[in-house]
Parts: C-alpha cells; sequence; structure tokens
C-alpha cells in the first residue's frame, strides 16, 4: 500500500463551551492529500463543531491542528487557504454570480484579467458559465450550490469543507450533485471534509467515513468497513439497516462465536475482540443478509411472520422470534407473496455475514 | 401586500367608511397648521395675515441674502452633516455589538443607546451643559455636535439593528474563509448589504440634528447661531414671514432627504 503523506492532523483536539461538557472529546484524525473524507453522525454529535475547528469559526479548548505539517489552530480563518462550502450557500445577495466567484481572487489582489479566466474556469467546472451575470436570488437551489462550489474552489485552497452543503436540496438533484461534486473533486485532486447526516450520501461519496457520536469517532474507515464490518452497536444501527439481537455468548470457535438468544435459540456470528465466553454481546445482522428458507442449517432461527410491508422492488417481512426480539428481513416479490401473517419461518445466513459486538 | 390590500377593501362600506375618515382627519391634523403657516412666506407684505394683497419671494430672498440668515443656515447644514457621519458611524457599530446574542448585557446596553430618545432633552441639554463646562465644550461646534450625536444615535442604532436581524452572518464566515480580513469583509459584504438601513439612520440623524433647537439654546453660542435658533430668535426680535420661508426651506429638504431613504429601501 502506498504511503500518503498526512495532510491535515487534529490531535487530542476537544471543545467545550462551559468547561465540562464537551462537544468533541479527544479527537485524532488524520486526512490525506486528495482523501474526499466524511463526517457522519447524528445532530449534535460534534461533526460539524470539528469542521468549524477546521475551518476556524470555532477555537479547539485543546489540542492541536496541523496543515502540511504546520499548526493553524492560532491563524485566523482568512489566512488558512481552507475552501467552505456553508449548508445555506452563504453566496452574497448583492454581487452577480462571476463576482461571487471571484471574490476570493478580489480579496488576494489579483488582477481582472487573471480573476476572469479564473472564474470562467470554475464556472465551467460546474456547468454555470452562461449564468455568470445573474444575482444569486435568480438562480435555484441546486445552481446556488454549485456556484457556492465554484467560489470554495476558484483559489485552489489546501482543503475544502462541506457542511451538509446539500441539505436543502430534493433527493433527485442531490442525488445527481453528490456524483457531480465527486467527480470534480476526483478530477481537481481536492481533499474534502464532508459533514452530512445522511447516510447515503457518505456511503456513496467517500474515500473514509468517519462515524461521530457524543463528541467522538466511533469508528472510521472506508464504506465497505463501515456497512460491511461494523466495530459497535451504534455504527451497526446507524448505518443502513441492522437488526440488533441481546444475546450472551456461549462459545468461541475460531473466528466464530455462538450466541444464545434470550428465547433459547443459538446462533452463529463472526466474534471481535470484544468477544468473550459468558458475556452478553449485540449480533448485528443486515436484513438483506437474512434468508428466509426452508432448510434447517447452522444458523437458523425459527419465528411467526408478525408484519409484511411491500417496498416495490422487495417485501420487508417482520419476524417475532420467541424470546420476542423482532427481527427484518427483506424478501423478493415472489416470495414476499406467499407470506401470511402469523405463519411460521426459519431465517438463516451466513455465520460470517453477522457480527458479535460489545454487548449493552 | 396585494392580499393584504384586497382583504381591506372587502371589508363592508359601514367599518371601511369611519376607519377611511378616521385616516383623513389625523391627515389633516398632521398637515392643516403647514397649510396654513407656509404659504404666508409668499406674502409680499410682513403680515401673517390672508388674504394677501400680493404674492412675492421676497422673504425668500431676504433668506438667502441676509447674513444672519445665510450664516444660521451653513451652521445648521455643518453641524447636521457632522452630526450625521458620527452618530451613523457610532449607531451602526453599535448595532453590530448589540445584534450578537454574546454580548454582555445586551438589552440593559440597548435600552441605555436608545434611551436618548426617551430622557427630556431639556433634561439632557442641562445635564450636558453642566458637564460641558469644565471640558470647555460649551459655545464650541465640538460641543454641539456632541450633543446633537447623543440625540440622533438611537434612530441609526435603531434602523441598522432592524437590518441586521435579517442579515445572514454566515456571509460574514464566508468571507471570511474567501481570504477577507475583517474590515474587507465589513466593506465588501456587510455595509452593501445593510446599507439601506444605515442610510435611513442617517436621514433621520441628519433630520434630529437639522431641526433640533433645545440643545443649540444649551449649548450653542452666538458662532453656531443655527436655522432653528434664528427662527426661535427671529419670533421674538423681528417678526417677518422670513421664518416661514426657512421652515419651507427645511421642510423641503427633510422631504427629499427622507423621500430619498425611502425610495433607496423600497428597490432592495
Amino acid at each position: 500500500m502506498v504511503h500518503h503523506p498526512m495532510h491535515v492532523g487534529m490531535t487530542g483536539i476537544s471543545k467545550t463551551y462551559d468547561g465540562h461538557s464537551f462537544v468533541v472529546r479527544d479527537l485524532n484524525l488524520e486526512i490525506t492529500k486528495g482523501e474526499f473524507l466524511t463526517l457522519l453522525g447524528p445532530s449534535g454529535s460534534g461533526k460539524t463543531t470539528t469542521l468549524m475547528m477546521l475551518a476556524g469559526f470555532e477555537y479547539p479548548s485543546g489540542g492541536e491542528i496541523t496543515l502540511d505539517g504546520r499548526p493553524i489552530q492560532d491563524k485566523p480563518p482568512e489566512k488558512r487557504n481552507i475552501g467552505m462550502v456553508f449548508q445555506n450557500y452563504a453566496l452574497f445577495p448583492h454581487m452577480t454570480v462571476a463576482e461571487n466567484v471571484g471574490y476570493s481572487l478580489r480579496v488576494r489582489g489579483s488582477s481582472r484579467q487573471q480573476i476572469a479566466t479564473r472564474v470562467g474556469d470554475a464556472l465551467a467546472i460546474v456547468q454555470l458559465s452562461d449564468l455568470a451575470q445573474r444575482k444569486p436570488t435568480a438562480l435555484s437551489g441546486g445552481q446556488q450550490q454549485r456556484v457556492a462550489l465554484a467560489r470554495a474552489l476558484v483559489f485552489e485552497p489546501s482543503l475544502v469543507l462541506m457542511d451538509e452543503p446539500l441539505g436543502a436540496l430534493d433527493k433527485k438533484l442531490r442525488e445527481d450533485l453528490q456524483l457531480e461534486i465527486r467527480r470534480i473533486a476526483d478530477r481537481l485532486d481536492l481533499t474534502v471534509v464532508y459533514v452530512t447526516h445522511d447516510q447515503h450520501e457518505a456511503l456513496t461519496m467517500s474515500d473514509r467515513i468517519a462515524i461521530f457520536n457524543d463528541g467522538r469517532i466511533q469508528q472510521i474507515g472506508s464504506a465497505q468497513d463501515i456497512y460491511g464490518h461494523p466495530a459497535s452497536r451504534f455504527v451497526a444501527e446507524f448505518v443502513g439497516d441492522n437488526n440488533c439481537l441481546d444475546a450472551k455468548v456461549v462459545s468461541i470457535e475460531g473466528d466464530l462465536a455462538r450466541a444464545r438468544l434470550a428465547g433459547g435459540q443459538e446462533i452463529w456470528a463472526r466474534s471481535s475482540v470484544h468477544t468473550k465466553v459468558d458475556q452478553q454481546a449485540t449480533i448485528a445482522i443486515r436484513p438483506e443478509s437474512v434468508r428466509i428458507t426452508g432448510q434447517d442449517r447452522a444458523a437458523t432461527l425459527s419465528g411467526q411472520v408478525s408484519d409484511i410491508i411491500y417496498c416495490g422492488d422487495q417485501f420487508r417481512i417482520h419476524v417475532e422470534l420467541p424470546g420476542g426480539e423482532r427481527l427484518i428481513a427483506k424478501s423478493s416479490s415472489s416470495l414476499g407473496l406467499q407470506m401470511e401473517m402469523g405463519s411460521p419461518v426459519l431465517l438463516d445466513w451466513e455465520p460470517r455475514d453477522a457480527w458479535a459486538l460489545d454487548g449493552r | 401586500m396585494n392580499m393584504g390590500r384586497r382583504v381591506y377593501t372587502e371589508f363592508p362600506a359601514y367599518i371601511r367608511m369611519p376607519l377611511y375618515g378616521f385616516v383623513g382627519i389625523a391627515l389633516l391634523l398632521l398637515m392643516l397648521p403647514l397649510a396654513v403657516a407656509l404659504p404666508i412666506s409668499l406674502n409680499a407684505d410682513p403680515w401673517f395675515t390672508y388674504p394677501f394683497r400680493a404674492l412675492s419671494l421676497r422673504w425668500f430672498a431676504e433668506l438667502f441674502s441676509s447674513p444672519l440668515w445665510t450664516g444660521a443656515m451653513v451652521n445648521s447644514l455643518v453641524i447636521a452633516i457632522s452630526t450625521t457621519v458620527v452618530a451613523t458611524t457610532l449607531g451602526t457599530l453599535a448595532a453590530i455589538g448589540l445584534v450578537n446574542p454574546r454580548f454582555p448585557f445586551r438589552t440593559a446596553v440597548m435600552a441605555l443607546a436608545i434611551s436618548p430618545m426617551i430622557v427630556p432633552v431639556v433634561v439632557l441639554g442641562l445635564g450636558l451643559f453642566i458637564f460641558f463646562s469644565p471640558l470647555g465644550l460649551n459655545y464650541s461646534y465640538a460641543g454641539v455636535v456632541i450633543a446633537h450625536t447623543i440625540l440622533a444615535s438611537p434612530f441609526v442604532v435603531i434602523t441598522v439593528t432592524a437590518t441586521l436581524t435579517r442579515f445572514d452572518f454566515n456571509l460574514m464566515r464566508a468571507a471570511a474563509g474567501l481570504g477577507a480580513g475583517r474590515l474587507t469583509a465589513f466593506r465588501t459584504v456587510m455595509l452593501p448589504i445593510i446599507a439601506p438601513g444605515v442610510a435611513a439612520g442617517a436621514v433621520f440623524a441628519f433630520a434630529s440634528s437639522f431641526d433640533e433647537v433645545v440643545m443649540v439654546l444649551f449649548i450653542a453660542g452666538p458662532e453656531q447661531r443655527t436655522l432653528p435658533k434664528q427662527m426661535f430668535t427671529g419670533l421674538r426680535e423681528q417678526l417677518d414671514p422670513t421664518i416661514l420661508a426657512a421652515a419651507t426651506v427645511m421642510i423641503v429638504l427633510t422631504s427629499c432627504l427622507m423621500a430619498i431613504a425611502y425610495n433607496v429601501n423600497k428597490n432592495r
């Protein structure tokens, strides 16, 4: 694996407003050049505060932030050379699109001709060249967001921060812009820190995702890592749908653990370093990994159909287990149509698709 | 706005007519004294009586030729313009500070900043006269401008605060992120956006200084004789329609400024 030099570093960062409750605590984060990192978490988890500390709008209560090896936390925002895209766009309403985009170059004293060339290039990248002379208020939400993007890129910042930039747009436009932002980031080799609470957005766009909760990073890794190998119950429940079952570990064989549910049934799941015999664990299994089957196999559970929900391309079958837990399985339309409420079913999955996580 | 108007006209006539009548009477009470007094400035005779024997612009000629009156006009303009500059600067800065929710004792300071509008001017004038004497500010332009600034700033604080409550402070963050220092960001982003509020405040500040007489009676010496003070003394010493010519000029000037400020706001 190629070793990338660290571009942005946050070491032991904490933020508190009142001295005892921490919005961010002991945060360590390394961002490599050209990386697209997403900070994902529920509101109040500290992700936006982290972004604001990078931008310079919030001052960390402790720790160090470095950009290319030099500490920057004492630099004011205007000296950091970091581009930022705001959730509400924050376009200057009294300036045209071209003036908005060229603002950073104007305050840096670039020549008029230089500004015109680079603004033209930036607007071409976001495909807005023909709207250069409009005022932002005459643009749609998606167009305004493109202007904000062009404005944050035009001065070739060493880092681009985006604070839920697509939050106010409708779904279709959001999906288009997700791909477009990612394409632009790749093309210009941008280093991007992107904040969102939308997990689909995070999974679609990111090289790495940092899951925030309660002021801490719960897990950081690629989309496949986060989705496929959740490290904690929080991550398992926050990213994607997951069935989380409380169980007691009865035995460990290699990398598999056998765990007993409240109703007495025993299931297999992949064990982690935290898994210990005789301790409580959370067994996480994705609905799409659960098969509704007729055969009796190693990881088989039996239960009763308690709900059948039609979702267009599939059915979601809710199954009540003897111990009272509910488990959701996805199933094809044809199979779903044969299901009946209250009828008994057998469930089964590949043991390696289920994860034994620390219990709660 | 259109909606509101339509709803209003849909009221039955027995509700609408008394309302129209009430507004009419209120406007009449405001306008009638002016409508009676101002035409006398065109009376050819030096009397305050109707009907006129002839019309003439002699009182306007008198106003613009007598050194007493022209001196007073120049003084008024100099003091009002100085007051406008100082009050608009201070009032705008105060408003920017006071809209920040983290400003300590915000409501108390806000109340203090606009208190000159509530405190009787005579009390303020007397207080300033006593306060100014050891400082040597009585009978000076600086003293009058300070006194008028105290009266004028609240207008600016109020109009600019009103504009700033609709200002998106994220724009200042955006400007900083794009490399603009605080002063540059203020000049290029905040000021152009809040300009209508600042302009309205400036017009009010100018008007409040231009027709102010109580402070002037306390603070100003013969050197700082302003238009309103000249009218005031004229009432006692040589009563002639020049006073009404001066009043007409003042009303026209302030009305023009108000109209300009209104249009600046409307076009936003």
